[in-house]
């Protein structure tokens, strides 16, 4: 008997050859020295590399099992995300403006937009007065908004601080206002428009808790960064491609939500558009990761605050909204707090 | 060591259904039972196919999380360790195409299909000393993740072929080729490092 070929030694060596043939195979080697080395020189490969093998010791099982034990529910981590794309659809996606003559937002608004503009204000084309007579009021209503917004940093420091910079640049820059709005009804003739509401809010921050940091799923690095992304996409606003990386950073968080909840914000999203408040107030389109918006008066986005606080709080995850306005402004924050994990 | 086995195999196959039936209906206390059962294994076959410890327990942990995650949906009909295998070398595998990737990984493919009567020449002294040991790692280190995971489920955890091909969900005969072409890229190299011929 000529040789096997390699392929039906190793088959041997596994027992993974039919009866019949083994027995050839195995007679074979009795006379072969040049076969039975290759397989002992096999088997002596397979044994040290196997027998080189040393388990860790049981404390590092024990340490894994209970990160793995420890960490919440498939269902409560999309709720979570959910949380956080509902969050930050809204944190995003802000705009708030007066409304027109016609109570829609101005067509030009979009078109006009630049990718620093944070805070313009101005009186309307329309108004009859002078360049002079428009430039103070601008000028004070931006005031009012910086110590509005110094005052909101020092609760939640935004994630990034490079925001500050351009917010304060543009403020001193009145050349570079972009935007306009139209006159909101009983409100007089200021206006006010604010995008990319980074530079005006808070961030998200989770507990600094080390063994949430190393073990939970939803770690601080994931809020940190979601934040981060967003906040530094805020600072584009809505001109250029900002709103496409709005988009795409919130993908993966739409990705963890089931129909049931998605349903249930676009039910609430709904019901509060069907039975507006009185009153005239702004408007607050919110663009959800999807790609669709919708649009709010403002008590409207507080009280669907209200309901996203309530649902969202838990022993695990705290969700804290907090919408607060001036005359002239919405002021948008959110702190998640994860904890326990 | 052997009576150890024997007593887990056997307690694995006294508590198993019960666990998974409990773990499926969401019981997290039987799937930590079942962790436990099988956290050795898993990390084990992790290990050898990965680079490092620390590499080896967070595929080790990512396995698990996907196995709890997944586990409502588990049929209860099929082998949970086939399953299990399959989350660990599909995890492990997906591990080293993302490092490699990075550049953190080198592969030899072209020391795959010719390998020789490799360590013809090496002496049984070498064999048994700690060089061969270290050659043979560096060895299974370099296979391509889809050579290794055969490698590692037929050499280390000594594994059928049906078995193996069950877990990665390829057939009998890519079993038997993969595991040729591993053996002999393994042997050439090995017999490289130790000076042999290959």
């Amino acid at each position: 008997m000529s040789c096997p070929d390699r392929d039906e030694l190793m088959r041997w060596l596994d027992g993974e050859l039919p009866e019949g043939r083994r027995t050839e195979l195995e007679a074979h080697l009795g006379s072969c020295a040049k076969c039975r080395s290759l397989i002992e020189s096999q088997k002596l490969i397979e044994k040290v590399w196997r027998d080189s093998w040393q388990d860790p010791d049981d404390t590092a099982f024990e340490m894994m099992r209970r990160g793995i034990l420890s960490r919440p529910p498939w269902w409560k981590r999309q709720r979570t995300w959910f949380a956080v794309a509902a969050v930050f659809s809204v944190y995003f996606g802000v705009r708030v403006f007066f409304l027109d003559g016609s109570g829609t937002p101005m067509a030009r608004y979009a078109e006009e937009a630049t990718p620093t503009v944070t805070v313009t204000g101005g009186r309307p084309p329309a108004e009859d007065s002078s360049v002079e007579e428009a430039e103070e009021p601008e000028m004070l209503l931006e005031e009012e908004t910086v110590v509005e917004q110094a005052a909101m940093d020092e609760d939640s420091p935004s994630p990034e601080p490079v925001e500050e910079a351009v917010f304060e640049e543009e403020i001193l820059s009145p050349a570079t206002v972009t935007f306009s709005a139209a006159e909101a009804e009983g409100t007089g003739d200021e206006l006010l428009e604010v995008s990319g509401l980074a530079g005006l809010t808070g961030g998200a921050a989770s507990s600094p808790d080390d063994e949430t940091e190393e073990q939970g799923y939803f770690s601080t690095e994931s809020v940190s960064s979601s934040a981060g992304v967003g906040a530094a996409d805020a600072s584009i606003g809505y001109g250029g491609g900002g709103s496409v990386q709005v988009s795409r950073a919130l993908e993966e968080s739409q990705d963890c939500l089931n129909q049931s909840e998605s349903d249930e914000i676009r039910s609430v999203v709904m019901d509060c558009a069907a039975s507006p408040p009185a009153g005239p107030s702004y408007l607050v389109t919110a663009v959800f990761p999807d790609g669709t918006s919708d649009t709010l008066l403002r008590e409207e986005w507080i009280d669907l605050f209200a309901m996203l606080d309530s649902i969202w709080t838990g022993e695990d995850i705290t969700l804290e909204l907090d919408a607060s306005l001036t005359e002239d402004t919405l002021y948008l924050r959110c702190l998640i707090e994860v904890t326990g994990y | 060591m052997l009576f150890h086995l024997v007593y887990l195999m056997t307690a694995v196959a006294l508590e198993e259904p019960e666990l998974l039936r409990r773990a499926v209906q969401g019981d997290r206390e039987a799937f930590g039972e079942i962790v436990r059962l099988y956290e050795k294994r898993v990390f084990r076959v992790a290990r050898r196919m990965c680079r490092c410890d620390d590499d080896a327990w967070d595929i080790t942990q990512d396995a698990f999380m996907k196995a709890m995650n997944a586990m409502p949906s588990f049929n209860t009909d099929y082998r949970f360790f086939t399953w299990m295998y399959r989350i660990v070398t599909n995890t492990a595998i997906n591990h080293s195409r993302s490092s490699a990737r990075r550049g953190e990984v080198e592969f030899q493919e072209s020391w795959g299909s010719e390998g020789q009567t490799a360590l013809a020449d090496t002496t049984v002294q070498e064999m048994e000393s700690g060089l061969l040991v270290e050659a043979v790692k560096k060895a299974v280190e370099k296979l391509s993740p889809a050579l290794r995971s055969v490698f590692v489920l037929r050499v280390d955890q000594e594994l059928s072929y049906e078995e193996i091909s069950e877990i990665l969900g390829i057939a009998v005969g890519t079993v038997m080729s993969r595991l040729n072409r591993a053996r002999a890229s393994v042997r050439t190299a090995v017999a490289a490092e130790l000076g042999g011929e290959p």
